[in-house]
């Protein structure tokens, strides 16, 4: 691998801290626009987080067009055109996503739809290239995060596609946002936020700027895990969590999609269980199986993990398994919370075999449906 | 013709894969525990189905169970059931069905027949009381329901065939039997992956007669008496059949309008009932031994054609927003020709106009507009274009193209003809029923919306309800015997008959479980003990006969949840739970979660909705 | 859809707070001209600034405000609340009123806020940061130690401003803050 011959790019500006949520006002300004849509869910507004956001922009001169909050844990056209027809009501100018995952996804939609003059969305789905002026979006992520919401990947419909345009412009982390409503919320945010870091460290685009994304990352999550399952409702510790989560999400977004986010996509549509749920399933095993499969030694999982002093500590012959092993100890806190095997959810095989198939046709080749397979602790049975 | 009685207990298993069969016998204690029909063939099924086999795959095993019913003379016992894994859904699905093959199966000397394997070729049954002939099918595969049928009727009295839908493994293909279905979950499918065109039986070979004789008449004429002067079997299903209950669910505001966004529509009244019967000359159709005769055809379009029930009705025309029964009626009959389940048709077409409409999909279909239907339900049966997506079900089309808040489903199979946002208990019934989105689990629709016996939109005891008919409903399907028989067994009884309406339903909401455990529904286990000759014991034997329908359940449900069914998919479509109707002054959505929850409770299940280790014992369910 | 389900919300007002950072600001405004004429420090910042140099502290987008400006003849006056004709030299502004409570209750000292991003300045910075060593000394003089330190940068050491200096400086400060042309600059900025 050429290790400067890369591209990285991450549109979005970050911040982060005690009355970062009074700075939206500012921020879209900066954009020229000053009457922004926020898109929510009924999660989040059972929790009252949007009449925080209201008290926010008191004393800032900007009106809020309206509360959209009929997203719940699906993105679907039917939404984002109700809420685009709000939008352009309202003469609404920029759009604030209050959540992540199906909330975001939902927000860029509506983007894509008031800011294409065509009514036909899903041609950018099918490969049209996405280079219309976009909206400004400002993301404040909560609890339940879907872990890609950082980055240029919209869900709509159960379909995909990436596009730079798609990252938020600006992305707000405060306190007030982003405790979880319970344990298994916060074990199950932070499964996907490590199943970014991590498939974006081991994947072959992985490059210097990248590295530095995920190292923070990383960090954060190994020294907050444990206390954030512990309190989820704690301000600062889920601030930190909801930091690492974005950090892992742009460097998801600059790496490929990997075997287990592909894999346990394809299962959660297929069973209607939470991508959490499979990613904590399937993280472990898909580990074990690269170690296995590939041979050769890779270390940068230690380093990025236990840091310099232990990786330097490290004889070289085995800072591959360490770094596994470490890798599989973070992994393991969650196992409390999430305890469900595949082998307990009673899925029928076909289902399985189907679901690794579909995710390999997904991969671009990287990977087989065999190694989705072997992932999930099974081997190929021959269909009658 | 030699005479069997009581019932013969003989099983007829073949493999179609060695071209074999092997002849087995029901055990007593089976027949005492599962009582027939549903109950025999799930038990069959459970004996040696693995869990977690693709449907279509050789592995799945097909199972037709009569009851001890069929062949006595009992009104309405000319049903069967027919038991299998559905493709639809992943799991267990049965079907009750009329038509002849019943009779002629039965008197052939068959309580039941389980079907292995694949054949290499297409091929057809021939079943006569020394066991079953293989013949070739190639002729007749590619061909309609109607040809196949009258083809092989050439060597008996009573045929199933599946037509071409079941033949390219459309997941909702069904299987004709006469001029009625085995609807529901896509058993034609799991024919043609077995490469079997149909089975046709000789019959008349035996003679059925009951055990106690004396018993049995003086049972049977009670039974007639009551289905002759009940309203409900005597009255509107008589005269006009199940769309009788058209302007009922119009004004009830549970018709389905526009894929569920409306519960009623001013056309309605076009494609009633009462209607069919003043344009198009209605008769009776009906399977033998009817007494309530709900079957109709009539002369349209110059043809006499079957006319089209209530599902079709409203799945294939309300849904739509079509009120044309004409059209209805066409595209009725182009399903019985391929062999599809008209309410999963015109669930699944629901969903493609209304993905049309937002830009998911690209197809000429509109609502209200009858453009392009015909052609699409053939492209469905012949798997060409996007037929081919649709032919999975809206469940799995929208997973592929997006859409899953509208696509109007239970554990994959759509939703038939009641809108639950008018009945909360029929919500909480479609979430639980076993098959997926199934209006005949419970039929509490019927107390909510037609005979005004409780409040539609109170929750209290309707998680009882719900149990307590889903435990006697499939009691009744393992006697076998049509439901409808149910108006009558529940309200002619000399007690409720003079108990008037406005009593029943505050009884029904306040202390529901004592009056509904009050109902005397002791005729159907009499004639069931007369038939065998056991010995029937007053309101003890109507206790066991309970329980025998909660064991049926309940065994059904532990084997779905081998499946992987749990509380994750006892839940209804989004829509349901989230979008209000303008037509609702409420805008009300299903409150599922806490019927559930109490529902798990009553039925013995934990919270996952896996029934417990405790629950199974007390009903004598062993754990494979 | 029935788009009333989601009206439209016009911002509110946070009144206490902006009171409570109005009177801190007036106060502060008040003693930076007392200190001018008590404290040599401030005095030589000042002279190092230009005649007819006039500053801006307040809060985005129309919070209360506080001008203080140096006039012909080299006075350090507060000249009062209002922007309104007056030529500014110097703007620095926090950027909402959630930021403005924190610095004026001492939660964040003036450099931490500048560090955490929460004030806009237009004009020249290096100017901008001798207004905030000035804001410093005079928050020495207003506040006891206790809360000062929380608000300062660095509390001078008894070294560098002796105990006697500065509550001998307190006291002149807090006379001259509210007698000294108070009902002038009142009358002038109603």
């Amino acid at each position: 691998m050429k290790l400067f011959d890369y591209r990285f790019f991450s549109h979005s500006k970050i911040v982060s801290g005690s009355c970062a949520l009074e700075s939206i006002p500012a921020e879209l300004e900066s954009y020229d626009a000053r009457k922004p849509l926020v898109i929510t869910g009924k999660d989040i507004t059972r929790r009252g987080l949007e009449k925080k956001l209201i008290k926010s922009f008191y004393d800032s001169g900007f009106p809020l067009g309206g509360i959209y909050d009929e997203v719940r844990d699906y993105a679907g056209i039917g939404l984002a055109q109700e809420a685009a027809h709000l939008f352009r009501e309202r003469g609404c100018d920029s759009l604030i996503s209050l959540g992540g995952g199906p909330v975001m996804d939902t927000a860029r939609a509506v983007n894509i739809l008031v800011s294409d003059a065509s009514n036909d969305p899903f041609r950018f789905f099918d490969g049209t290239p996405l280079d219309i002026k976009m909206k400004p979006l400002a993301l404040i992520p909560t609890c339940c995060s879907g872990g890609l919401e950082a980055g240029n990947i919209i869900t709509l419909d159960n379909r995909q596609f990436q596009s730079d345009s798609l990252y938020p412009d600006v992305i707000i982390l405060d306190k007030r946002m982003t405790p979880a409503c319970s344990s298994r919320c916060a074990a199950e945010s932070a499964v996907l936020a490590m199943d970014n870091a991590i498939s974006a460290l081991l994947d072959n685009k992985s490059n210097p700027m990248n590295d530095a994304f995920i190292h923070a990352s990383l960090q954060f999550i190994s020294q907050n895990l444990a206390k954030s399952m512990r309190r989820p409702k704690n301000k600062k510790i889920s601030l930190n969590m909801a930091n690492a989560g974005v950090m892992a999400g742009i460097a998801a977004s600059n790496a490929g999609p990997g075997l287990v986010r592909l894999l346990s996509e394809e299962l959660s549509r297929s069973t209607g269980l939470s991508r959490g749920v499979f990613t904590a399933m399937l993280l472990p095993a898909a580990l074990v199986y690269r170690d296995q499969k590939s041979g050769s030694s890779d270390d940068s999982l230690l380093l990025a993990l236990k840091g310099m002093d232990v990786f330097s500590g490290t004889p070289e012959s085995k800072r591959s398994s360490r770094g596994i092993e470490s890798a599989l100890d973070l992994m393991g806190m969650t196992k409390k919370l999430i305890p469900e095997t595949l082998a307990a959810l009673n899925i029928p095989y076909y289902k399985l075999e189907d679901a690794a198939e579909k995710a390999a046709a997904r991969s671009r080749k990287n990977f087989s449906s065999e190694d989705c397979l072997s992932v999930m602790g099974l081997s190929r049975q021959k269909r009658k | 013709m030699q005479e069997i009685t009581g019932t013969s207990n003989k099983i007829l298993e073949v493999d179609l894969t060695m071209q074999t069969f092997t002849i087995a016998d029901i055990s007593d204690k089976d027949r005492r525990m599962y009582l027939g029909g549903k109950g025999i063939g799930l038990k069959l099924l459970y004996d040696r189905l693995q869990p977690g086999i693709d449907p279509l795959g050789e592995d799945n095993i097909f199972i037709l169970a009569m009851g001890v019913f069929m062949g006595t003379g009992v009104p309405c016992s000319g049903r069967f059931e027919a038991i299998t894994k559905s493709p639809l859904t992943g799991t267990m699905v049965t079907a009750s069905c009329g038509g002849p093959f019943g009779m002629a199966l039965k008197t052939s000397g068959w309580d039941a027949m389980i079907i292995h394997g694949k054949a290499g070729a297409p091929v057809y049954l021939v079943v006569d009381s020394q066991g079953v002939r293989f013949r070739p099918a190639g002729s007749i595969w590619g061909k309609s329901t109607e040809k196949a049928e009258e083809h092989i009727l050439k060597e008996g009295s009573g045929a199933i065939v599946i037509g071409q839908a079941g033949e390219n493994l459309v997941r909702y293909a069904n299987i004709r039997s006469g001029h009625r279905f085995l609807g529901r979950g896509g058993m034609g499918a799991v024919l043609g992956s077995k490469n079997l065109k149909g089975i046709v039986a000789a019959g008349k070979e035996f003679k059925i007669t009951p055990v106690k004789a004396k018993k049995f008449e003086k049972s049977n004429k009670l039974f007639l008496k009551y289905i002759n002067q009940n309203a409900v079997t005597a009255g509107s299903f008589r005269s006009y059949g199940t769309n009788a209950n058209l302007n009922l669910s119009n004004a009830a505001g549970i018709l389905p309008v526009r894929n569920f966004t409306g519960g009623t529509h001013g056309s309605a009244y076009k494609i009633s009932g009462e209607a069919m019967a003043e344009n198009f000359n209605t008769k009776f159709d009906t399977c033998k031994p009817c007494a309530i005769l709900c079957g109709h055809k009539g002369t349209i379009e110059g043809k006499e054609r079957h006319i089209p029930e209530y599902e079709t009705m409203t799945l294939l025309g309300s849904n739509l927003e079509i009120f044309d029964p004409v059209l209805i009626s066409r595209w009725n009959e182009l399903c019985s020709e391929y062999g599809m389940d008209t309410i999963s048709t015109g669930g699944t077409l629901a969903w493609a106009m209304e993905a049309t409409e937002k830009g998911l999909i690209k197809t000429g279909l509109k609502f209200g507009s009858p453009d392009g239907v015909s052609e699409m339900i053939k492209d469905i049966a012949l798997g060409k274009g996007i037929g081919r997506d649709l032919a999975l079900g809206s469940a799995l089309a929208s997973k592929k193209y997006g859409g899953e808040d509208f696509a109007i489903h239970v554990k994959g199979m759509e939703l038939p003809g009641y809108d639950p946002r008018g009945c909360f208990g029929q919500g909480l019934s479609y979430a639980t029923a076993n098959r997926g989105g199934c209006h005949l689990s419970s039929y509490v629709l019927s107390l909510e919306a037609f005979l005004g016996m409780a409040d539609p939109h109170a929750l209290r005891w309707k998680p009882f309800m719900v149990k307590f008919l889903e435990n006697t409903f499939a009691a009744v399907n393992s006697l076998h015997i049509c439901q409808f028989t149910a108006f009558a067994v529940f309200l002619e009884p000399p007690l409720i008959k003079a108990t008037p309406t406005f009593l029943i339903k505050i009884l029904n909401q306040n202390i529901s479980m004592l009056a509904l455990n009050l109902m005397d529904v002791s005729l159907w286990p009499e004639l069931w003990h007369a038939i065998l000759g056991k010995r029937y014991i007053p309101y003890m034997s109507m206790l066991k006969f309970s329980k025998a329908g909660e064991r049926v359940h309940v065994l059904e449900r532990y084997m779905n949840t081998r499946e992987g069914i749990s509380r994750k998919d006892d839940t209804l479509p989004r829509r349901l739970l989230t979008e209000g109707r303008k037509c609702d002054a409420g805008e009300k959505t299903v409150p599922l979660e806490p019927m559930l929850k109490k529902y798990y409770r009553l039925r013995g299940y934990d919270s996952n909705g896996i029934p417990k280790k405790g629950t199974l014992r007390r009903l004598g369910i062993a754990v494979q | 859809m029935n788009i009333n389900k989601y009206p439209e919300i016009q911002p509110k007002q946070k009144i206490i707070k902006k009171i409570y950072i109005f009177i801190m600001l007036f106060i502060v405004g008040r003693a930076i001209e007392a200190a001018a004429k008590v404290d040599r420090t401030v005095k030589d910042i000042f002279n190092g600034l230009p005649d007819g140099f006039t500053f801006y502290l307040g809060v985005n987008p129309g919070g209360p405000y506080m001008v203080v400006g140096k006039e012909k003849d080299g006075t350090v006056k507060y000249l009062g609340w209002k922007l309104y004709g007056k030529k500014i030299s110097l703007a620095m502004r926090i950027k909402n009123v959630e930021s403005a409570i924190k610095v004026f209750t001492f939660q964040e000292s003036t450099a931490l806020a500048y560090n955490y991003d929460r004030f806009i300045v237009e004009g020249d910075l290096p100017r901008a940061l001798a207004i905030v060593r000035v804001l410093d000394i005079v928050e020495v003089y207003l506040l006891p130690k206790i809360i000062a330190r929380l608000a300062v940068k660095r509390y001078p050491h008894w070294s560098e401003m002796s105990p006697m200096i500065k509550h001998t400086g307190r006291i002149r400060i807090y006379i001259k803050a509210f007698t000294t042309g108070l009902i002038r600059v009142i009358l002038q900025n109603l």
